[in-house]
């Protein structure tokens, strides 16, 4: 059930993000919030959760994107498993961990895509409106990244408490 | 002589009686009371029987048909507020579609309408997803247009749904004409939202404001469909093709109605 819950989040986001057209969108041309649930998960909830929310989403998105399949798997995995690896060093729950993730999570998804679209010929440049559009994701991310984190705990974080001790 | 007697004796008779009656006239003739105790009920009971039969005709019977009409006429009241209601929609939503339907027309080819539904959630790539699948005869390749011009070309299908890769998608490419000057070229697509036009000879005249069409010879877009507007020409000083930007008619942001075209016109190639 607590993964039914948290692949539901998942899917509800990507929604919130895919629907056509963009003004219908609220979260069109923002930054991924996947990435910060994802963190919330990797940082407050077990390995096994976040591996199965990564693995989740990242066909979903793999699914409605145009990208090629795999691109969003591969960096929600990389994510939850950079962040667990993280957490060996640093204490998570605290603000600027949580703020440092987000952003690393904003820029390893950039460095994916670009790295994917470097191989299939693209002549990709950050230069110009590509860059601006970097750079309006990384201060979003950072200003609401750690607050979507924490405020995921609070809300999200409960609902999984009342399933673990169901279970 | 005995039958006269009594004729004569029937007519006395008879003028007495008259004149009896004739004299005392609104008074009852003796047993006329008795019968009409007889009579009138027999009589009420007919008249009451054929009022009855009457009425229950004209209230029950003719009703019926009534009745019947009134359905007809509910039936058909309301079927033209249906249809009023459907026309007012049509009205709302023709300036639209108008473009689009005269649009459809002047495709030579099969094609049917289909519903945006989503878009890809990252800004790395342009794709839409439309709600016509496999099951309605959506197949890869297949084109997809506007009544502006080319929007792309379905690159997956599942049943109900299918996966629209944008001409501005850095992965899409159009063979392209300039429609003034025959100048032949590839449309690609790039990460901000326009198009460029690349293979152009340096020797070819390609002007701003040159409408692209495409050119019918990639095997998926029909010949003639527009593409866009030339934004910016650069010519540099060394090789043989021109930087050429275009713009393109269609507005990506908005796309909510698409036509998708099924047997698109072929340009066969023969064998060399």
């Amino acid at each position: 059930m607590r993964y039914l819950v948290c692949l539901m989040v998942c899917a509800v986001l990507i929604v919130a993000q895919s629907a056509a057209p963009p003004a219908y969108s609220p979260l069109y041309g923002l930054y991924d919030w996947l990435i910060p649930l994802l963190i919330y998960l990797a940082v407050f909830r077990s390995s096994v959760e976040a591996g199965v929310a990564a693995l989740g989403a990242g066909l979903m998105m793999d699914a409605v994107s145009g990208g090629a399949f795999g691109l969003y798997l591969l960096t929600y995995l990389w994510i939850v498993a950079g962040v667990r690896i993280s957490l060996r060093f640093f204490h998570g729950e605290g603000v600027p961990f949580l703020f440092f993730a987000v952003l690393a999570g904003v820029l390893l998804e950039t460095l994916v895509f670009w790295s994917a679209g470097r191989v299939a010929g693209h002549a990709y440049a950050f230069g110009g409106s590509a860059a601006g559009g970097l750079v309006r994701q990384l201060v979003l991310a950072g200003i609401t990244g750690p607050f979507i984190v924490l405020g995921a705990n609070a809300v999200l974080g409960r609902l999984l408490i009342r399933f673990d001790r169901q279970a | 002589m005995l039958v006269i007697v009594g004729i004569a004796g029937m007519l006395i008779v008879s003028l007495v009686f008259f004149a009896v009656t004739g004299r005392r006239a609104t008074y009852p003739v003796s047993g006329g009371g008795v019968g009409m105790l007889v009579v009138s009920p027999i009589q009420e009971m007919v008249t009451g029987s054929a009022r009855f039969v009457r009425n229950t005709w004209r209230r029950y019977f003719a009703l019926v048909s009534v009745a019947h009409e009134n359905e007809r006429l509910s039936d058909a009241l309301a079927r033209e507020i249906a249809e009023n209601n459907r026309y007012r929609e049509m009205e709302l939503s023709s300036r639209r579609l108008r473009e689009l339907l005269n649009f459809y027309e002047t495709v030579d080819a099969q094609s049917f309408a289909a519903e945006v539904v989503a878009r890809d959630p990252s800004g790395w790539f342009n794709t839409v997803i439309i709600d016509k699948g496999s099951i309605h005869g959506v197949r890869r390749s297949m084109p997809v247009v506007v009544a502006e011009g080319i929007v792309g070309q379905v690159v997956d299908t599942s049943r109900y749904y299918a996966k629209v890769l944008l001409i501005i998608d850095p992965n899409s490419s159009v063979d392209g004409l300039c429609q003034r000057t025959r100048a032949r070229g590839v449309v690609k697509g790039t990460i901000h939202e326009r198009c460029d036009f690349v293979y152009v000879l340096r020797k070819d005249d390609v002007r701003v404001g040159d409408s692209v069409i495409s050119s019918g010879l990639d095997g998926i877009y029909p010949k003639g469909l527009p593409i866009g507007r030339v934004s910016a020409v650069v010519k540099r000083n060394a090789g043989i093709f021109q930087t050429v930007e275009v713009d393109p008619y269609v507005d990506f942001g908005k796309l909510e109605e698409v036509l998708v075209i099924l047997n698109a016109p072929r340009h066969e190639f023969q064998d060399m």
